[in-house]
């Protein structure tokens, strides 16, 4: 408990404090990505009547516009760079413990990135390659 | 001025302060904390070692045997019927810390492990890696806050006592974030402040350990004891004083000189590392007078070797070193040795107190390392100060509240009084201060003095000549001008009022030491080179005067209740 | 011979006589061994009494002397005059703080939000337990491990100074308070997970966090805060799940 406080002040926070090291340049960037992961999964969405109907084959639709593709390849390298940066967190994230010694952050980091691959490789070659009969 | 009212006021938030704090909460009393940093920044924080209690026995221990080591490391000086309480009552205060959350260290089957320190015969030191007082510290300081008795007023600095009728009755303290003067009452008060190794330049003690306590209960009248004790450390880094634990020699770390031999052999060779820092301090300037140290930018160290350790044990017992080391000197530990040297440690005296911690000024009591209760005598055993501070702590929190239920409340018109004095006194000492002497100047060659003239060797020569510059600092002093003229966090008049003890507390030290004709314990006269128990077996009490310190003695008590007593005799390793 | 110098810039404040914070330049002598706080300490002792800030252990355990050092939050008794060298060292407050005066920072909120999560050990029969000679709650090694780590904070306030959320929302408890309230989650000999929940789990506890990650960096301890708020916010989501899931269960 104190006698009343003699005035101080506070600084405020700068607009432009997220450029002011690299690392808050970095997490504004995650950030960022999400937004177009999140742009582009809806505006898919949005189109899934359209694809169905066979919107490819039509030059004139959306998705199959040069614009489209442009945006649908930043969004992969973004989505790309949000989901290693998410996969890199997963040794913070978890904590396991079996016996004595708690199981190393970056074997988890690795683990995420093994279950990543399987993943991508059931998506496309288990599922995505019969239905477009490739 | 404000007044607040306590049952039971404790100044220091420490160890020794949080103890007694929740003690006396749980009698029911309402208890103010006054601290003039907050609580887990207090010193304890930097203890590293550990803490001594009979928790095991697997290991041959005893409650006797833990007495006995602690009455012959104190070369006798220990009141014996103190230390045998303190052995009694120490297992159950670590345990008690065990159950409030402390990380302490343990065995693959749970139990609490322990390590091997200077002067105790077995293993009994509880550690938490090499952190213990930051682990205890912060263990008890976040438990106290579950307690609504204890009101805390953090960043308070005392400056004096409230001495009315014969009794203290509180304190004036001044609100660092406000400037304000304000008023504690209370029907005991604790001093619970700590050691006062900045008295020296070099140092393992923070730049708070002032010896505050000291000086305000002598300045009401209380004496101090012991004062001409201060423990001298085997192994703190040059330059700094950062402190490397003597766990690192418990883990099995060597102290060698400049040929590399493990030079205790010549000295202590029955315990060699492990012995008492008294001895090995004393040791080691033998080495360096003898051409044996190893020249250094801050002059001659030994080498304290853990290489043989490897790097998995320091790692895992010994991190804070390692860490410490290479950050302070550059050197890493599991590749090269430590350069070390003796170092200001902590203070044996203090504010004499008996068993229940109360001093000879009604109302007045005082705990840790700031109180001579009597356990440490002329040489303290590592890793015993940390659970010194829990064992009469929590005994002196109890008989203190105990004591505030049957007291009646003081006259408040007269107290506010005294307050109104205080105020004005800093003010036109302090106010107004413009002659041409720093504050800093005076601490430092205060300091330097010190470390000159009152080592780990003295002489009554070098002791005259301390007594003789300290006359002359004080009458700097008076000359001395503060330039900080604004109430907010005026450091600059904090430092002081510090200083203002300092220099009184160094007569303290100073007085006895030129009496005690002797050498015992961490006291080493090169005139006169061995103890005298026909003499000297007391302990020095320094009471105030207008012309410094007037010292009496008092004899050692040398029996005990249910344990062994020991009678002094040579002290022999 | 010279010595070498080296430069200090300053942030002052003293309430009462300064309208607004100023920057003050000092030059002090160089050494290669010294701290930012030597410098600080020289400034005092030497040229200008005035200057106010806190420190006591110059040894990083106490916690008293974080402050900015080149715009990034640090211990000045560990921030070495050699990193800056030869160029001068600026020394400001600790940000997202109200200043008080000088170097010194206003904690409070802090102190408040320790208290608030219960830091200590939670169980029924805590007063209860026999004190003594083998009468330890027994904690392996392995259990000791789980939550040390988040036990070794000092209090410094840097990962606060580093955390941008916490300077938008001062009332987000912020990284060392959840983590002193992980360490005793996960403490084997406590039970009181339960009742420190509802405060680290509402809206201005861990929800709050969006893992900028920051506080871990500059952390001297590396207590890494923000693990435990991701862990906390992960614990929290399986317990919502398992109480979805399973009402019945005794949560
Ligand atoms: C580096 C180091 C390592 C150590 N290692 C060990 C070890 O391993 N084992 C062991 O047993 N012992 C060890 N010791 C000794 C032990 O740590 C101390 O003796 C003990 O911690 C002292 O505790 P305390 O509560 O008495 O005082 P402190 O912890 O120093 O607390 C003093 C309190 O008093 C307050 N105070 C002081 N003056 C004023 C004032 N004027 N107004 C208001 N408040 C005031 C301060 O704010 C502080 O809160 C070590 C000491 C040092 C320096
Ligand atoms: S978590 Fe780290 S940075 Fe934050 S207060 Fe604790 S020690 Fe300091
Ligand atoms: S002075 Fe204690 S942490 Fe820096």
């Amino acid at each position: 408990m104190h006698a009343p406080l003699a005035p101080g002040y506070r600084p405020a926070l700068s607009n432009g404090w997220w450029l002011s090291n690299r690392r808050y340049f970095l997490y504004m960037v995650r950030e960022l990505t999400a937004v177009f992961a999140a742009l582009w999964a809806i505006i898919f969405v949005t189109q899934l009547p359209q694809i169905t109907a066979g919107a490819y084959s039509n030059p004139a639709s959306l998705v199959s516009s040069p614009l489209w593709f442009a945006f649908s390849l930043v969004s992969l390298a973004f989505v790309l760079y949000h989901a290693w940066t998410a996969f890199n967190a997963t040794g913070t994230l978890i904590y396991l413990r079996m016996g004595p010694k708690p199981i190393a952050g970056g074997s988890l980091n690795a683990a995420m990135f093994i279950a990543w691959a399987l993943a991508t490789f059931v998506i496309a070659f288990v599922f995505v390659t019969p239905a477009i009969g490739g | 001025m404000d007044v607040i009212k306590h049952d039971v006021l404790i100044v220091g938030g420490g160890l020794a302060g949080l103890r007694a704090a929740i003690a006396a909460a749980v009698e029911g009393v309402s208890v103010g904390l006054v601290s003039k940093v907050y609580p887990m920044r207090s010193h304890t924080v930097s203890a590293e070692g550990g803490a001594a209690a009979v928790v095991r026995t697997d290991t041959g221990d005893s409650l006797q045997l833990h007495f006995e080591d602690t009455i012959k490391g104190s070369d006798f000086l220990a009141d014996q019927n103190v230390a045998e309480y303190f052995v009694q009552e120490a297992a159950n205060e670590l345990i008690q810390m065990e159950h409030w959350g402390c990380p302490w260290s343990r065995e693959p089957d749970g139990s609490v492990a322990v390590r091997a320190f200077g002067g105790m015969s077995v293993h009994r030191t509880m550690f938490a890696s090499d952190k213990s007082g930051f682990h205890m510290l912060h263990a008890i300081f976040q438990t106290s806050l579950k307690y609504d008795k204890i009101v805390r007023y953090d960043e308070n600095f005392v400056t004096s006592l409230l001495v009315d009728d014969g009794r203290c009755q509180g304190v004036v303290a001044m609100d660092q974030r406000s400037g304000e003067f304000r008023l504690f009452t209370a029907k005991a008060t604790i001093l619970a402040t700590g050691g006062c190794g900045r008295l020296w330049a070099f140092t393992t003690n923070g730049f708070i350990n002032t010896g505050d306590g000291h000086g305000l209960a002598y300045r009401a009248g209380a004496p101090l004891s012991d004062m001409e004790f201060p423990q001298y450390h085997p192994t703190g880094l040059p330059g700094t004083g950062i402190l490397i634990t003597e766990a690192a020699r418990g883990e099995g770390g060597y102290l060698v000189n400049k040929n590399g031999d493990r030079f205790l052999s010549d000295y202590i060779p029955s315990r060699m590392e492990l012995g008492p820092r008294d001895i090995i301090s004393r040791a080691e300037i033998t080495e360096m007078e003898a051409g044996r140290g190893v020249p250094g930018r801050y002059g001659d160290t030994v080498m304290l070797d853990l290489r043989h350790l490897g790097d998995e044990l320091i790692n895992r017992k010994l991190p804070f070193v390692r860490e410490l080391a290479e950050r302070y000197i550059g050197i890493d530990p599991v590749h090269n040795p430590i350069p070390v040297r003796p170092v200001v440690h902590y203070m044996m005296g203090g504010v004499r107190t008996d068993i229940d911690g109360q001093s000879p000024l009604p109302g007045l009591f005082a705990c840790g390392e700031a109180a001579q209760e009597g356990l440490n005598g002329a040489n303290r055993l590592g890793s015993n100060s940390l659970t010194e501070c829990l064992v009469f702590g929590a005994r002196t929190g109890r008989v203190a509240a105990r004591l505030a239920a049957q007291t009646p409340e003081a006259s408040a018109a007269a107290i506010e009084a005294l307050g109104a004095d205080e105020e004005a006194r800093i003010a036109a000492r302090f106010g107004e201060a413009t002659g041409d002497e720093r504050v800093g100047q005076i601490r430092s060659d205060l300091q330097l003095t010190m470390e000159r003239l009152v080592g780990v060797y003295r002489t009554g020569d070098s002791l005259k000549q301390a007594a003789e510059e300290l006359r002359t600092l004080k009458e700097r002093f008076t000359r001395v001008r503060v330039d900080d003229h604004t109430r907010v966090f005026n450091m600059e008049l904090q430092a002081a009022l510090e200083v203002d003890f300092m220099l009184e507390i160094a007569e303290t030290v100073v007085a006895p030491s030129i009496l005690r004709e002797e050498s015992r314990g961490s006291q080493a006269r090169r005139d006169f080179t061995d103890r005298d128990d026909e003499k000297f077996l007391v302990h020095s009490l320094a009471y105030r005067t207008e012309n410094g310190p007037q010292i009496e003695w008092q004899p050692v008590i040398l029996t005990t209740e249910s344990l062994t007593a020991l009678p002094p005799a040579e002290r022999k390793y | 011979m010279t010595e070498s110098t080296i430069k200090l810039a300053v942030t002052r404040y003293r309430p009462g006589q300064d309208r607004e914070p100023t920057v003050q330049t000092y030059t002090v002598p160089y050494h290669d061994d010294w701290v930012v706080l030597d410098a600080l300490q020289y400034v005092k002792d030497n040229i200008d009494g005035t200057l106010s800030f806190r420190w006591s252990c110059h040894m990083g355990v106490c916690g008293s002397c974080g402050m900015m050092v080149d715009g990034t939050p640090k211990l000045t008794c560990a921030a070495f005059l050699r990193e800056s060298y030869p160029r001068e060292v600026r020394v400001e407050p600790l940000a997202n703080f109200p200043v008080v005066r000088d170097l010194i920072v206003d904690i409070d909120d802090f102190m408040h939000k320790l208290s608030e999560v219960k830091p200590y050990i939670i169980r029924e029969d805590l007063d209860s337990l026999p004190l003594g000679l083998g009468h330890e709650l027994r904690q392996t090694p392995a259990e000791l491990e789980d939550f040390k780590q988040f036990g070794m904070c000092i209090n410094c306030m840097l990962c606060y100074s580093a955390c941008p959320v916490y300077a938008m929302e001062p009332k987000f408890l912020g990284p060392a308070a959840i983590a002193l309230a992980h360490r005793y989650n996960m403490d084997s000999r406590d039970q009181g997970r339960n009742q420190r929940m509802p405060v680290i789990g509402s809206s201005e506890g861990i929800w709050e966090c969006t893992f900028v990650g920051e506080c871990s960096v500059v952390c001297p301890k590396h207590v890494d805060p923000a693990a435990a708020i991701q862990r906390t916010k992960l614990a929290t989501t399986n317990d919502w799940f398992k109480s979805m899931l399973m009402p019945w269960g005794n949560r």
